[in-house]
């Protein structure tokens, strides 16, 4: 029982930061333009890719594995930009449906681009060497690479509220959040904001793509299941909260482990009715963000 | 009188000329083949290596002169690996008056075939779909399983198991939670015991995931803290190598002694590559370069046409599911003297071809094909593309076929043992 339960830990919380470093960029765009990216898995999918494309399936090492999920963060970051001018733009001052179907059209677009480049094979990238193993906790097998992703969504987390709550940039970036024309009222360079902001949030998909790349065979559905799990922790977290997210996505991480492991038979339910709950409870989130409804 | 005949002749030849007009063009025209298969969605990578093997044989017949002295045309459809949207295209397709279907590379899409066969009057040759009920509840004369069934497959692939690796005394299974996962768990563990040399092995409760899982840590933790040395994963497609990889990471590759899979074979190897489990047992289709296939006429044609039509040299062995499924509706054709679906159906019926596996028959009673079913031992290589077939065994499905018993659920319990 006590190996089930370090092992649900481990698990829940590896599970919750793999879940954070896709939906930190998801709930990071709501949080400044309001606007719910159906196309973040996509994004996602395309930064393991070229996490593939450059690194190939085994890294030598743990820094050129890190330099390699920068490399994809800046390629997709370079795709934000274009998102923005091209798409993204264009719906900041129309209705919120538009913006629904906008960015479902691009996740299709996303995907057929995938399937033209890459084909449809399957590939698989494994973890760096130095975290390509396993020890074992009082009878549970953690692998190292799970602590290494338990580290990095902990750092991006730290690094997040470190940029939003401690410097001028993140500051600028609340204010826009809050109140963009009184924030173009005090000499704030709104559009440039915006666009910044979108960028940041595709560097944020693109690094968890290259990231958690090691976790799951790569193919041009790949970013499906970790962005439900992303919209779930932005939904429970409070949309455009990264604090709330942040918990949101430890819970669902510790509640379906402990689904899997206790309740095998009944998998992937327990997530349903943690949303449900948190619904009921919650209606705005954990840490409802300022100006979001 | 005589210009009444002349009118009468008038009349005649216009109402033949008219009514059947339709009936002549397609007599003329080419023999029009529908072929549904998954080409996007999760089961895609499969389904176009099919796609890609049913070419190839409309390719060779239309080198060979044709059919009846026609052509034949593939009118290429997307299942979507979704049972509606299978029964949708069948029913487009019977628009068309298209009567001859290659469907159902899966169970999922074959359940929604199999039962509007009739309705339709089309023949149906189920290409790659190995659930029970195919051939059991949901029989009707419309259809022919291209494929050998869950039972013999399965249990095939637990004696080639067990007697490739008979020191191995306790297995376990980890499959999806669903028919197919049971089924397939249950007939590989039934195999295991039954032809163990020696004392009976001890067969572990299976573990049970979701088919679309993407993480196992749960259930791989169950297993490295089991006593099991060998395993039969259930789990196909990306689910399948999403496992190895996070196995293969917390020792599971040190700790069994021997794997088998359901099916991925290729598909799991080329993703693998390096990576790929040393001693992984796959069911098997077709490997080109492995004997038996190398030496086999239909096998090097295949090999050669396909690289002529897709420029690849290292086809997977789905391509000759889909090859195989397509001889079997292009002889049947041959055999009949006509695209009619009665005689093409009772042509088929009495069949024997040759695929890249031997020589292959349905049986009457079920429209089950009776085949040679062969399995593969994989394992990493340093040569591209990095992942090596090292043994090709088989076992005639005369063997452990299942009696037929059509319109009747299939039930292990009731079979000797």
């Amino acid at each position: 029982m006590t190996s089930q339960a370090i092992f649900v830990l481990f698990n829940g919380m590896a599970s919750g930061m793999a879940f954070f470093l896709v939906a930190a960029g998801l709930t990071w765009v709501f949080g400044i333009l309001k606007i719910l990216n159906l196309a973040h898995g996509a994004f996602f999918m395309l930064g393991a890719y070229i996490s593939y494309s450059v690194g190939g399936a085994s890294p030598a090492s743990i820094w050129t594995f890190l330099g390699v999920a920068l490399v994809a963060a800046a390629a997709v970051g370079v795709l934000g930009y274009l998102t923005d001018v091209l798409v993204l733009r264009r719906l900041r001052n129309v209705d919120y449906h538009y913006a629904l179907i906008a960015t479902f059209g691009l996740m299709l677009f996303c995907e057929g681009v995938a399937k033209a480049i890459w084909g449809t094979d399957y590939f698989a990238v494994m973890p760096p060497p130095q975290v390509d193993r396993a020890i074992v906790v009082g009878g549970a097998y953690i692998s190292l690479y799970t602590l290494f992703v338990i580290g990095a969504g902990l750092a991006l987390f730290a690094a997040l509220e470190v940029i939003m709550q401690s410097t001028w940039a993140g500051k600028i970036m609340r204010a826009v959040s809050n109140d963009p024309w009184m924030a173009g009222t005090v000499g704030i360079n709104v559009p440039l904001v915006l666009m910044l902001s979108v960028v940041a949030s595709f560097v944020l998909a693109g690094l968890a793509g290259g990231l958690l790349v090691p976790n799951q065979a790569l193919s041009p559905h790949v970013g499906a299941s970790f962005v439900l799990y992303a919209f779930m922790a932005v939904v429970i977290g409070g949309l455009g909260s990264i604090r709330g997210t942040f918990l949101a996505c430890i819970l669902l991480g510790i509640v379906e482990s402990a689904n899997a492991t206790f309740l095998s038979q009944y998998g992937g339910i327990a997530i349903y009715v943690l949303l449900a709950l948190a619904l009921v409870w919650k209606p705005n989130g954990l840490f409802p963000a300022q100006g979001a409804t | 009188m005589r210009r009444r005949a002349v009118l009468k002749s008038f009349a005649g030849a216009a109402a033949l000329l008219g009514m059947n007009a339709t009936y002549l063009r397609a007599q003329s025209g080419p023999i029009r083949v529908g072929a549904a298969y998954a080409l996007s969605g999760v089961g895609a990578p499969v389904g176009k290596q099919m796609l890609a093997g049913t070419e190839v044989a409309a390719m060779q017949i239309n080198k060979a002169g044709g059919l009846l002295g026609r052509e034949v045309e593939l009118v290429i459809r997307d299942d979507k690996y979704n049972s509606s949207e299978s029964v949708a295209v069948a029913r487009e397709l019977a628009g068309d008056r298209i009567n001859l279907l290659l469907g159902g590379s899966q169970t999922v899409t074959a359940l929604g075939l199999a039962p509007l066969a009739p309705e339709l009057n089309m023949a149906v040759i189920i290409v790659a779909a190995a659930g029970m009920p195919v051939t059991h509840e949901l029989y009707n004369r419309n259809i022919f399983r291209a494929t050998a069934n869950n039972y013999t497959q399965y249990s095939s692939l637990g004696r080639t198991l067990i007697e490739q690796n008979p020191e191995i005394r306790t297995w376990v299974s980890l499959a999806p939670d669903g028919d197919f996962g049971r089924d397939s768990a249950l007939f590989f563990g039934k195999a295991v015991e039954k032809f163990a040399p020696g004392e009976k092995p001890t067969v572990l409760d299976t573990i049970y995931t979701q088919a679309t899982a993407t993480d196992f840590r749960t259930q791989i933790n169950q297993l490295m803290s089991s006593e099991a040395e060998g395993l039969y994963i259930g789990i196909a497609a990306s689910a399948q190598i999403s496992f190895f990889q996070q196995a293969r990471s917390v020792g599971l590759y040190d700790k069994f002694k021997a794997i088998g899979e359901v099916g991925n074979g290729d598909i799991t190897g080329k993703a693998m590559g390096r990576n790929t489990y040393p001693n992984l047992w796959s069911v098997c289709h077709w490997i080109h370069n492995a004997e038996p296939f190398a030496s086999n006429p239909v096998s090097k044609q295949l090999y050669d046409d396909y690289v002529q039509l897709k420029g690849d040299t290292i086809p997977s062995a789905q391509v000759a599911a889909g090859h195989r499924a397509a001889m079997a509706i292009f002889e049947g054709i041959r055999a009949a003297g006509s695209t009619e679906t009665d005689p093409v159906i009772d042509a088929i019926e009495n069949l024997q071809f040759e695929t890249v596996g031997g020589q292959v028959s349905f049986r009457k009673d079920d429209h089950q094909l009776v085949n040679t079913n062969y399995y593969s031992q994989m394992e990493p290589s340093r040569e591209e593309p990095f992942f090596t077939f090292s043994k090709v065994t088989s076992i005639d499905a005369a063997e452990m076929i299942e009696p037929a018993a059509p319109g009747k659920a299939f039930n292990i319990a009731e079979l000797t043992q």
